[in-house]
């Protein structure tokens, strides 16, 4: 295994806070490229400029207060989901010789950030002292036990063949053969997951229009502009994380290993915005039995061919 | 100087807008709703600018007071009356207006509009039960007004907090006008009134534009081919399909000679969308006993549910443009000869609770769109056979 040195706290913290906010971005533009190619509406600037506008917007706006909102809890949810954003992207190797924390438990504590987002959501529709908002809180608890149980099945799947919990372990692992080829399931699965936590797509029960927007039913101003910067980031990190796990890291030919991670990571990103937009919203319950009959097993069946092909 | 820049660049952004859709207004808050440099809020604590299209109902007055308020500042409103367009003239700039409002309020902050309503609860403080709020315990009762959650038998024979709430007339996820009055346990409707029926679309232009005798056969089955999108649009924006539902509109905007090739190409994206059965089908069904009751006609096998709802829409704007296009348009130029589906509003308010009770929210809201309400029959007038 190829030692890694972890880069200074500082370089690090800039970084991360770089890729977040890069990411992020790149997230609200893909959104809008995608919704103007759907539309059928010709691609122009304003998809570009458009999400900056938009943060302009939000920044001058008031930040309404509900009639007496849960404070702290309204003030921290965003607080919590960006720190986890951050988090998660502090444990992977940003190129070979370059992590934050280059942790030996590292996906121990990714599993741990997933089963917390949880709480960042709830948080956040409990807080506002709104029906709606309320609703959409417990229906995040019941959909996010589900994602947390099948990532965990394939973040094991992936530490399998690096007989390590360690990241850059397992990215040292996949230098012949990455993990979407060992196991083809699992990308797959962790992308849902992915969904799932930044409430896109077929998942997006949470923060949905049947819920006049959910959990952000009373957001405003510039408590709004964190919470949608929040799941950007988490998309981010999610995209991250699934090229380190799944899609070999840093390794490949001729170039630089971090413009590797760069070019997957967006891979990836592009990816779950097309996929996010592809498919509809599904009813909670719908949602619940698909994921416990369907994505559960699977992960399931993706752990154990893993342990099969690892022995 | 910074605050300047920041609501400089801020002008540029898409107009936030909350659209409250009266009587007649339906025509101009689509145009609005899908205009690329508008952004319509799902609620009024992100818009910018109140946008009242249509005649509201004298008892809706205080609801729309209530949304304004909700709406930080800088904010300012837009009243639009529409009028009835001659067949074939474009709509009027409602979108200029609002972008102009939005940014007059944004280069000027101190024009934003105070609220309209006292800053107090809706009632008094009970100084009732053991906290004095009504209930018992720490949960229930009515206090300033507000119904608090109370413990109470559920479906699986547990007890679960009870919510009521009243939402509506102007809830974006509800038909306008609606009212409804539910008890909720978790996400579940227990129960439902109806308190406000929603409005009726008869006087709303794109209807009426269907009733001009001068038109030739073929530009009338056109004019139902773009109803058929217009209804489409709103049920895939509710589903989650925003980018879908504006290109379902802008397709009903085509020119004749491409209609049916945008449509065609719109049946296309819709094939692509892998999701759309799972959310779609057997969802929202309408028991047979209430569609009886709602005079719906129900095809042998055929469920009546937000995928038939859909797909029938989608394929009866084909059929009128191809018609239109292979000059074998109907004769008929009654807009419910090929929406016989009309409902009675007063069916329509007593069946209303059977259908929601028992659904999950959003199902519930599904079901609401899978009904076509967009051809609501006012109160007592009865549906032709």
């Amino acid at each position: 295994m190829t030692p890694i040195a972890h880069a200074s706290p500082l370089s690090a913290v800039i970084v991360v806070f770089c890729v977040l906010a890069v990411g992020g971005y790149l997230v609200a533009v893909l959104d809008r490229a995608a919704s103007c190619l759907i539309a059928g509406r010709e691609l122009s600037s304003d998809v570009l400029l458009d999400p900056m506008r938009s943060a302009a917007w939000r920044l001058s706006q008031q930040t309404v207060r509900t009639e007496r909102p849960d404070a702290p809890i309204v003030a921290i949810a965003p607080a919590i989901y960006l720190t986890l954003a951050a988090a998660g992207l502090v444990i992977v190797p940003m190129s070979e010789g370059f992590v934050g924390a280059d942790l030996p438990t590292g996906v121990v504590v990714w599993g741990t950030i997933e089963a917390l987002i949880i709480v960042a959501v709830f948080f956040h529709g409990w807080g506002p002292n709104s029906p709606f908002a309320m609703v959409a809180g417990f229906r995040f608890i019941a959909v996010g036990l589900s994602y947390g149980l099948i990532s965990m099945f394939i973040l094991i799947g992936a530490s399998l063949p690096a007989e390590s919990l360690s990241i850059s372990a397992i990215v040292d692992s996949q230098a012949s053969l990455w993990n979407v080829i060992r196991q083809p399931l699992g990308l797959p699965l962790f992308l849902l997951v992915a969904l799932g936590a930044t409430m896109r797509g077929p998942f997006d029960v949470i923060d949905s229009r049947d819920l006049a927007g959910g959990s952000s039913v009373e957001s405003s101003g510039v408590d709004h502009l964190l919470w949608s910067a929040g799941r950007h980031a988490a998309l981010t990190s999610f995209a991250v994380i699934g090229s380190a796990l799944f899609l070999g890291g840093w390794h490949g030919p001729l170039l630089p290993g971090s413009v590797w991670m760069l070019l997957k990571s967006v891979f990836l990103l592009v990816v779950l915005v097309a996929a996010s937009h592809a498919a509809a919203g599904v009813p909670p319950r719908r949602l619940i039995t698909l994921l416990w009959l369907g994505a559960l097993p699977a992960s399931f069946l993706a752990l154990a061919e893993a342990g099969l092909v690892a022995l | 100087m910074a605050m300047r820049r920041l609501l400089a660049l801020a002008r540029r952004a898409p107009t936030p807008v909350f659209i409250v859709t009266g009587v007649g207004g339906f025509e101009d808050a689509a145009e609005l709703r899908w205009n690329e440099r508008i952004h319509a809020c799902d609620t009024p604590r992100r818009a910018s600018v109140l946008v009242v299209a249509g005649q509201i109902r004298p008892e809706d007055r205080q609801a729309v007071a209530r949304v304004h308020d909700q709406m930080p500042h800088p904010r300012t409103t837009v009243w639009h009356q529409p009028q009835v367009r001659p067949a074939g003239e474009e709509p009027n700039q409602l979108h200029s207006l609002v972008s102009d409002a939005y940014g007059a309020v944004l280069a000027d902050p101190s024009t934003s509009k105070p609220d309209v309503l006292p800053d107090q609860p809706p009632a008094p403080w009970r100084g009732r039960g053991d906290h004095g709020q009504g209930g018992e315990g720490m949960m229930g009762g009515v206090p300033y007004g507000r119904p608090m959650a109370m413990t109470a038998d559920d479906r699986d024979g547990l007890a679960l907090d009870a919510l009521r709430f009243t939402v509506g007339p102007f809830a974006p996820m509800l038909p306008s006008g609606l009212v409804l009055a539910v008890s909720v346990q978790g996400d579940v409707i227990q129960q439902a009134r109806v308190e406000r029926p929603p409005f009726s679309r008869r006087h709303d232009s794109s209807l009426a534009v269907l009733h001009d005798d001068e038109r030739n056969p073929a530009d009338h089955a056109r004019d139902l081919s773009r109803l058929c999108l217009r209804f489409l649009a709103p049920i895939l924006d509710l589903i989650g399909f925003g980018p879908q539902a504006e290109r379902a509109f802008l397709t009903s905007k085509a020119p004749d000679d491409a209609l049916l090739l945008r449509i065609e190409q719109l049946a296309k994206v819709l094939r692509l969308s892998p999701g759309l059965p799972l959310a779609t089908r057997r969802v929202g069904v309408i028991p047979s006993g209430c569609l009886d009751a709602l005079g719906l006609s129900q095809e042998s096998d055929e469920l009546f549910d937000l995928e038939h709802r859909l797909m029938s829409l989608l394929a009866k704007a084909r059929m009128l443009a191809d018609d239109a296009a292979s000059s074998t348009a109907p004769v008929s130029r009654d807009v419910r000869d090929v929406f016989p589906e009309a409902l009675d509003s007063l069916a329509l308010e007593s069946v209303l609770p059977e259908i929601l009770v028992g659904k999950e929210w959003r199902e519930a809201v599904m079901t609401l769109a899978a009904l076509p309400l967009d051809l609501l029959q006012p109160q007592g007038s009865r549906v032709r056979p």
